[in-house]
């Protein structure tokens, strides 16, 4: 298992607006863009990035889960055949730790709405660019390895049971890196990302597709695919 | 009049300052509370959630004008006590159990409150039992939230807790969420959905048959 931290988290001011609902037809008050130029200094402040991965082999895949060494189970249901042909699980977690959503909850509670609002979003910028980075980091070594690599699924998505975050709190043990999990197995802190990717030499292609193409959620704000 | 175009006005700019100032002033004039309330305050946020439906604005100008609303009912409000004006609606909203995400919540019953609800927020992670006790206690709209796939099924089982408890009649449930549709709604037999929280007052209203 390997724990990373030294991750230089990228916020880009044009993700941060797209994720708050902007269009670039719609001009930005002064007002906004001073807002902007502050909550994305003070969230390069407060984040305080970190991350865990650990590879295992895959031992077994029958119809509804995925059977890893020291018979770790992944409860993948519906969603075990783009897993065929996976050599090997990676699972990692990300996180931007806890001080960033202190603030936000203060500057809500203090009335500063936008602040608040632009400082979530860049809490949110800020975690998924430390899951790329990790995520790109893991592809990069697997490739040398001559791996293929999956894109990135996690419990929750399909009809993968968000009870198998309990599996991967047992194998990662994330406290080491501030996260824990509450008894309906959803990460603290929020801005925490736990993903999963198969590795293979012939990996199957559906596995390497968007996740939202295993998912049924059609109508889900985030599907990036039709 | 000209001073409530003014405070109509600045809420859309989302000025606060003004909008206080200006609010202080229509009322040492004497102009009718209500008016202020209605021609003032209240029109200038109708035209910052016009402007949102049509993309000509975005979510920050929206909680700009919201807490420019704001300013203006700190001085309103306790005047409108003393005149015994009620609000044009009542609404519980709450994360339905296992979901902690109160920001999504947190914008509708602001931008609610700036509509002139009265907004009863119930918090995240609420269990069925709580917000059936909101509907026992007269609430007569239910505003469910939930962000994640996992956590979105919790919206059927509170509906079925309402039914269960026998007060299904009495309120109509309007709910929302990244993860959630207007098809999941019609689903679970969801009363309304909103997509976002300016939506949420155009179909607050439709549901208590206030539009």
């Amino acid at each position: 298992m390997q724990i990373l931290e030294n991750i230089n988290v990228k916020v880009e001011k044009e993700e941060v607006l797209r994720l708050l609902g902007h269009s670039k037809s719609v001009p930005l008050l002064s007002e906004i863009e001073r807002i902007l130029r502050i909550e994305i200094r003070e969230g390069y402040r407060l984040v305080e990035p970190k991350a865990m991965y650990t590879k295992l082999g895959v031992k077994e895949i029958d119809s509804s889960s995925i059977i890893l060494d020291n018979d770790f189970i992944l409860h993948v249901n519906g969603t075990t055949r783009p897993w065929r042909n996976s050599e090997h699980v990676i699972i990692a977690l990300c996180t931007i730790g806890s001080a960033l959503e202190r603030r936000v909850a203060e500057l809500f509670n203090e009335g500063n709405l936008v602040s608040a609002v632009v400082l979530d979003s860049v809490g949110s910028v800020a975690v998924e660019s430390v899951d790329d980075l990790v995520y790109h980091f893991i592809y990069q070594r697997e490739e040398e390895l001559g791996f293929s690599v999956s894109s990135r699924l996690e419990p929750g998505c399909g009809e993968w049971s968000l009870g198998d975050q309990e599996v991967i709190k047992k194998i990662l043990q994330p406290a080491k890196i501030g996260i824990k999990l509450n008894e309906y197995c959803m990460m603290i802190p929020e801005k925490s990302i736990s993903f999963c990717v198969a590795t293979g030499k012939e990996l199957d292609s559906e596995m390497i597709a968007s996740p939202c193409q295993i998912c049924g959620m059609n109508n889900c704000k985030y599907r990036s695919v039709e | 009049m000209q001073i409530l175009e003014e405070i109509a006005r600045k809420v859309v700019d989302g000025g606060y300052l003004e909008v206080k100032e200006l609010t202080q002033s229509a009322v040492n004039q004497g102009i009718n509370i209500k008016d202020i309330l209605d021609q003032g305050l209240v029109a200038g946020m109708s035209v910052v959630g016009e402007r949102f439906k049509k993309n000509e604005v975005f979510l920050p100008n929206v909680l700009m004008a919201a807490r420019a609303m704001k300013s203006g009912m700190e001085i309103l409000e306790p005047l409108l006590i003393e005149t015994g004006t009620e609000p044009i609606g009542r609404i519980a909203l709450g994360a339905v159990q296992g979901d902690i995400h109160d920001i999504g919540k947190n914008l509708v019953a602001i931008v609610l409150k700036g509509a002139g609800f009265e907004v009863i927020d119930l918090g995240v992670n609420v269990p069925p039992q709580r917000f059936v006790k909101a509907a026992k206690e007269g609430v007569p709209l239910i505003g469910m939230s939930a962000l994640l796939g996992t956590t979105m099924p919790f919206m059927k089982i509170n509906i079925e807790a309402f039914e269960e408890a026998g007060v299904r009649d009495q309120v109509k449930i309007i709910i929302g969420g990244a993860v959630v549709s207007q098809a999941y709604a019609d689903q679970i037999g969801a009363d309304g959905y909103a997509p976002d929280a300016v939506s949420a007052v155009d179909e607050a209203k439709r549901l208590l048959s206030l539009s």
